[in-house]
């Protein structure tokens, strides 16, 4: 090597030693700027949270809403779990199993937008929200979360005490949910409502909405967070088809894609260069069997069609191998999810004692059955049916199946019950008794399929009164064998995953079931 | 001529009024409401929370008062407000209308474009090789559904250019190099197909009129082809190819929706589509009678312009 090659290599290395910290450290800072897009299938109708369960609102409130307590979101979070940190409460303490206080952080405000006008957030603001979904007036289907409140005290402007009328192990997970952003009274004393108006005290504020277009979010500069959010502008673009979604992801269009599709997640996995992520999905799907109805209301012929569906085979052929097969309680609900071996075992498929059962029954040689669906859920599940109607031929029932639209669909499993089977997809709960209170218990809010089992109800509420962790999940995993045993009013068949796709030049994400992103902590290189 | 457009405005009137009646029917006869959708994902719909919502929507009224308190509305010019959003029907439909007309006319203008003087030159060089190209070309394209050509266009751009059109619609007054980037390719796929029809028509009528003994008396007379063609033959040729553009432009206006969804543009057809799937009465039939009135329109229009083509024509 030549003296002036060595003395070129040797100062090029000095001077990449010194930077190389600095260039390292530059990289992890946060920086100030950019803009997030997120791809939006649809609109919320309107932007009072109250009155609607679309889940785009969500979205909306995760920018511009706090709530309480929050659920913790970032890399060091995995996505399916729910830690309860502080929000706009900063602490809270539990005097005993009845009582929760919260302590508010002082000098939060409301964002400079009319017709609160930069108000600061009180602890009136809590009651009166809570008080809003309670009163029946309102006409919030989500007021169940919030039952279990027996008053709301307000004994100073930072202080709220809830009392509950029974313990409630979810309680604090339900002020968490993302149904529970504050709402201001002035907007609803000065319309009626908040269909036309979005406003808190989060980190972004809505600039402009144009309804299936875009909608756009800029840095709220009155957070309480100092220096947070690090991102300038949150921008939503409409993109329905999943073909555009590809796409845009492709070309960097869009930032983020929560639910990709298994096809789209594995071609892009395979051609562009991005951030993945896969996560088991406690969102569930079966058949819903209305009791009431002969031959259903024989728990000896709901075990036997449960015993007659080929799980196994579902996930093999659906979902390509990549899921587990089902329990009553989602095994997506990992802490409370029984031992793999046991949790397929309890489904699994049996055709001889479904007969046999059937036979026992008074069916020994079938009956028919209609079974209701919709497209609205995907192919998966219409595939699902399919595979579903040849299991049950195999041991004498007979489904005629009916593909409904989504509106006639909703109908009939929602207002009227006229069913007999009814097969969907439902909706995914942060904590497993929301969904056995809501589905199972004698008159709960979501029980379509007419159940009413004394020794269930009972369970069921044992449950949600153990605050001790380790005895619930216990009591949960008895329910969830009880369901499979003996109850079967909803069939459970496959668990699949959840699929994530974010740009690398993301930083500190990594998405979460919870609706919404670490939008406080994230921040982007793209510029 | 004044006379005949004044006798087929007031015809409008009635038809408009049947087809009030009718979407307000069929709609109502579909089971589910606007209520049900409203409760659809999270369940708790007890008998008393959809009475009240129900009530606040005047859906507990008779269909028959509901029809008259919402033509009243109507003539006047006022279409009620949806039932989803609260928002004004109008403002909606006034808000996407733009965008599925802006590609709905550049599809046809494009379309005509294409097919006009294809359909002219197969005409005129029937049997040759540019004859069957021709025909070969419009049965593909009408063969070819034009969804999977929108979808292979943004999927194949994406992958070859790592480029598809901007999201988020923006209007021609805002940023017309944009709203172009966003309309061409939609308006080519959607174009391409109804250039077909209108290809073959042309051709058709064209051949057919090249037959007649004043076009060749033209040909004997020693005029140049183009003349003859052109100027003899293609505008005698011109009135069914109008009437057929006519029939595309409306059945454009409110039948891009799977176009719209995959170039995510806010138009009339999603509109159409999310109102029937929410059920929300008063946006569809606002929509749809909004559409049939711009249709009647068109088709007034159309009508009006084979005078010009044709001056033998009168109108009593």
């Amino acid at each position: 090597m030549r003296r002036r090659q060595f003395l070129r290599q040797g100062v090029g290395f000095g001077v990449g030693a010194t930077l190389w910290p600095l260039g390292g450290r530059a990289a992890a800072q946060p920086r100030r700027g950019g803009t997030f897009r997120i791809p939006i299938i649809s609109d919320p109708p309107h932007f009072d949270f109250q009155l609607t369960q679309a889940y785009t609102i969500q979205y909306i409130y995760a920018l511009v809403g706090n709530r309480l307590v929050k659920i913790d979101k970032g890399p060091h979070i995995h996505p399916f779990e729910y830690k309860v940190v502080p929000d706009l409460a900063q602490s809270w303490e539990q005097p005993d199993d009845r009582t929760y206080v919260f302590h508010l952080r002082k000098g939060v405000r409301w964002q400079h937008l009319a017709p609160v006008h930069g108000r600061e957030f009180v602890a009136d603001d809590v009651k009166f929200t809570i008080e809003r979904y309670l009163n029946p007036e309102t006409g919030a289907s989500m007021r169940w979360l919030y039952k279990d409140i027996a008053t709301i005290e307000t004994p100073d402007k930072y202080t709220v005490r809830f009392r509950l009328k029974e313990p409630s192990a979810s309680f604090l997970l339900h002020l968490a949910w993302h149904y529970s952003w504050m709402m201001a009274r002035e907007v609803i004393e000065a319309h009626g409502n908040a269909r036309k108006v979005a406003v808190g005290t989060g980190p972004y504020i809505l600039e402009s909405y144009d309804r299936n277009v875009r909608a756009v979010f800029k840095r709220n500069p009155d957070y309480f967070e100092a220096n947070r959010p690090s991102i300038d502008t949150v921008e939503w673009l409409f993109i329905m088809d999943d073909a555009a979604r590809v796409a845009a992801f492709r070309t960097a269009q869009i930032d983020i894609w929560n639910s990709v599709r298994k096809l789209d997640f594995d071609l892009l996995q395979r051609t562009t260069k991005a951030q993945y992520e896969r996560v088991m999905d406690s969102n569930w799907g079966g058949p819903i069997v209305r009791v009431t109805k002969p031959p259903f209301n024989d728990a000896r012929v709901r075990r036997a069609l449960s015993l007659a569906l080929d799980r196994e085979a579902m996930v093999k052929v659906l979902l390509r191998g990549d899921g587990l097969i089902n329990n009553p309680v989602p095994v997506g609900f990992q802490t409370s999810a029984l031992p793999r071996a046991e949790a397929e075992a309890l489904v699994k498929r049996d055709v001889r004692e479904a007969r046999r059962l059937l036979a026992e029954a008074g069916h020994a040689s079938g009956f028919k059955a209609s079974l209701i669906t919709t497209k609205r859920y995907g192919d998966l599940y219409i595939d699902a049916v399919q595979m579903a109607v040849q299991h049950c031929k195999d041991v004498g029932i007979e489904l005629d199946v009916k593909v409904t639209d989504y509106a006639t669909f909703v109908k009939a499993k929602t207002e009227t019950k006229d069913f007999e089977l009814i097969w969907g997809s439902y909706t995914r709960y942060p904590d497993p008794g929301d969904l056995l209170e809501g589905h199972y218990v004698t008159g709960g809010g979501r029980n379509e399929s007419g159940i009413s089992d004394p020794k269930l109800d009972a369970m069921i509420l044992e449950q949600k009164r153990t605050l001790d962790t380790q005895k619930r999940t216990q009591l949960i995993q008895k329910i969830n064998r009880y369901l499979a045993q003996e109850v079967n009013a909803i069939i459970p068949t496959f668990a699949h995953y959840n699929y994530f796709a974010w740009q690398n030049y993301l930083r500190e994400y990594r998405p979460h079931m919870d609706y919404g992103w670490p939008i406080t902590t994230m921040w982007t290189e793209k510029r | 001529m004044r006379e005949y457009v004044l006798k087929r405005i007031i015809l409008v009137v009635p038809i408009l009024f049947l087809v009030s009646v009718m979407v307000f029917s069929i709609v109502r006869l579909i089971p589910g409401d606007v209520v049900v959708m409203m409760f659809a994902e999270t369940g708790n719909a007890t008998p008393e929370r959809l009475a009240l919502f129900r009530r606040q929507l005047g859906l507990d009224r008779p269909a028959l008062e509901q029809y008259a308190v919402w033509m009243g509305r109507a003539v006047q010019g006022d279409l009620g407000d949806s039932m989803w959003t609260g928002r004004p029907a109008l403002e909606e439909i006034l808000k996407r209308f733009p965008v599925s007309g802006e590609l709905a006319l550049l599809a046809m203008v494009l379309a005509c474009v294409l097919a006009l003087p294809l359909g002219v030159l197969a005409a005129a060089r029937q049997d040759s090789a540019i004859d069957y190209a021709v025909r070969l070309v419009s049965v593909g394209m009408l063969s070819i559904p034009s969804f999977w050509i929108g979808t292979m266009v943004v999927t194949f751009l994406a992958i070859w250019f790592q480029w598809i059109p901007p999201i988020g619609y923006v209007s021609p007054l805002d940023d017309p190099w944009r709203n172009v980037q966003q309309l061409m390719l939609p308006a080519l796929a959607i174009g391409a197909r109804a250039s077909a029809a209108i290809m073959r028509m042309t051709r058709s009528q064209t051949l057919e009129i090249l037959r007649q003994n004043y076009v060749r008396t033209a040909w004997a007379k020693g005029l140049r082809e183009r003349v003859v063609v052109l100027k003899h033959a293609l505008k005698n040729a011109m009135i069914p190819v109008i009437t057929i553009m006519g029939n595309q432009f409306g059945y454009l206006l409110g039948g891009t929706v799977v176009m719209e969804i995959i170039f995510s543009l806010p138009g009339v057809g999603r509109l159409t589509l999310d109102s029937i799937i929410q059920r929300d009465y008063t946006q569809l039939q606002g929509i749809i009678l909004f559409v049939a009135t711009i249709s009647l329109l068109v088709n007034l229009l159309v009508d009006l312009t084979y005078a010009w083509f044709d001056p033998r024509i009168r109108y009593q």
